[in-house]
């Protein structure tokens, strides 16, 4: 049942997975070379965090398939973290080989950012499919919600401490901000699967 | 017979002005209601309502007691909506789209899943995405049909099944009512109320009880189209009504044939009236019969009458 709720909800075919892999590898391995692989890294986290749920959502809306689940007895929050979880998981994977890379270069506490922030940019591509009512909208709320996430990532300031991005980006990775970032990344999927129950 | 659903001064207004209003019915277990309505009449709107998709404006309606306004939760483990739109996951097979849709409704896959397969003649193997239309519909009536709830409602739910298929989809969701269930139609098709044990009209957003099939067709237009394989009767009350019955119609086929009527044969004669002509001599029965058609049509009757075909009769004599 996992694997099929997986294929539901995630609907990647291996050749677009596969494709989606190599482009942040190809991307990644091009920014390495000038030492800014974390930059590279931070922005494909941000774009396919943010626009393929939500896509995914309108996509589900306009088939009728929302509503179908929506009116069925299943606990909502529980929907929106189980679609959140198995969106992270296929944008991480598809991500992999590009980590790879930076694995090298920043060892293995890389991993924490890149993980808070692929949960942190899907939340918010939930979030945008659900208040997106056509793909125009949801490409349009998608480039609003990425902008402010790579305005903060590029710019110095105090909110770098509970953005993963700008971990990923500045490969500086301090204890403070990593408990920052997860504790952070907790209490806006609290609000959310909040804000979901009323569904 | 226990309420199922109780609905009283239920209302839903869009900005627009459309919707419905104080809409009052119960229906009970082991019934199947049949909502009859033309396209625009409010149909979908009080479905979606009753399905707990949109909440209502005024009003309210218990499910098996619980007020859904209050307990949407409790009120959803109630109910199996089959939306007019079938919707599935297209990349998955049939057998993972019941067993997933089963799992949400916290049902489990069920022994009975090929059993009611074979009833609809599905292959559950094929994705989804490689059925027709028809054979969607029918994956999504048979996952009501398991879903075993207390109240299974359904919108338009013949649309795009040839005419062996409708009549055993309706055969099961009679029993599913007499199993426990209560079952609630929402349709335009005429020949969907056939099997229903209480029939309302919806109309401007207004639902009335309506006491016979008869009553359901005054003053409405039988639209019938002719698509590849299928023959669709669709009831309107104005010409103006007709391109929206096409739209509807096209995913199932270019129309090759339309043919309007103000009923058909056996319902826009009278037997008194046939039994009038009957009475002409052979040769000319046909003429006559043609010419108090055309009358009819001219006059805007809708049911001919011992009177129109006598109208035509004096018509005829002063000539």
């Amino acid at each position: 049942m996992i694997e099929t709720i997986f294929r539901a909800v995630a609907a990647q075919s291996s050749g677009r997975f596969i494709l989606k892999s190599l482009v942040s590898l190809i991307f990644v391995a091009i920014f390495t070379v000038i030492q800014k692989g974390g930059l590279a890294l931070a922005m494909l986290v941000i774009f396919s965090g943010v626009t393929g749920p939500a896509i995914r959502i309108v996509t589900l809306r306009t088939s009728g398939i929302l509503d179908r689940i929506i009116t069925t007895p299943a606990h909502k929050p529980s929907m929106f973290l189980i679609f959140t979880g198995v969106w992270s998981a296929a944008v991480f994977a598809a991500l992999v080989p590009a980590l790879v890379i930076l694995l090298f270069q920043a060892g293995p506490v890389i991993m924490v950012p890149v993980i808070s922030g692929t949960v942190l940019a899907v939340s918010i591509g939930t979030l945008t499919g659900i208040a997106a009512k056509t793909l125009g909208d949801a490409h349009l709320y998608a480039i609003l919600a990425a902008v402010p996430l790579i305005i903060g990532t590029l710019l110095p300031g105090p909110q770098s401490l509970a953005l993963p991005y700008s971990s990923m980006s500045l490969t500086l990775f301090p204890a403070i901000s990593l408990l920052t970032q997860t504790c952070f990344l907790g209490v806006w999927l609290m609000i959310l699967a909040g804000l979901v129950s009323r569904m | 017979m226990s309420r199922s659903l109780s609905v009283s001064s239920l209302g839903f207004r869009y900005p627009g002005g459309q919707g419905f209003w104080n809409v009052s019915f119960t229906a009970s277990t082991g019934q199947v209601v049949c909502i009859f309505g033309r396209n625009g009449s409010g149909k979908t709107t009080l479905f979606r309502v009753l399905s707990t998709l949109i909440a209502p404006h005024t009003g309210e309606f218990l499910v098996c007691g619980i007020n859904a306004s209050q307990d949407k939760a409790s009120a959803r483990r109630k109910i199996f909506p089959v939306f007019d739109s079938n919707a599935h996951f297209d990349h998955l097979t049939g057998r993972e789209n019941i067993a997933l849709f089963m799992e949400l409704y916290g049902n489990g896959v069920q022994e009975s899943v090929e059993t009611t397969a074979g009833l609809f003649d599905l292959d559950l193997d094929r994705k989804v995405r490689e059925y027709s239309r028809g054979m969607k519909r029918k994956l999504y009536l048979a996952e009501s049909l398991l879903s075993k709830r207390e109240i299974l409602l359904f919108d338009e739910p013949s649309l795009g099944l040839d005419s062996s298929m409708r009549s055993t989809f309706f055969r099961q969701a009679g029993d599913a009512a007499r199993q426990g269930s209560c079952v609630i139609i929402f349709t335009n098709r005429i020949e969907d109320t056939a099997y229903a044990d209480c029939l309302l009209k919806i109309e401007k957003g207004t639902l009335t009880r309506a006491a016979s099939v008869d009553d359901l067709l005054e003053g409405m237009i039988t639209v019938t189209i002719s698509c590849a394989d299928h023959e669709i009767t669709e009831y309107i009350s104005s010409a103006g009504e007709l391109p929206d019955v096409i739209r509807k119609i096209l995913p199932l086929g270019i129309p090759r044939k339309i043919r309007i009527s103000a009923g058909d044969e056996r319902e826009l004669w009278s037997p008194e009236a046939r039994q009038k002509v009957g009475r002409a001599p052979a040769v000319l029965r046909t003429m006559i019969t043609r010419l108090v058609e055309r009358h009819a049509r001219e006059s805007g009757y809708t049911r001919i009458t011992e009177d129109v075909v006598e109208e035509v009769q004096r018509r005829l004599e002063r000539r």
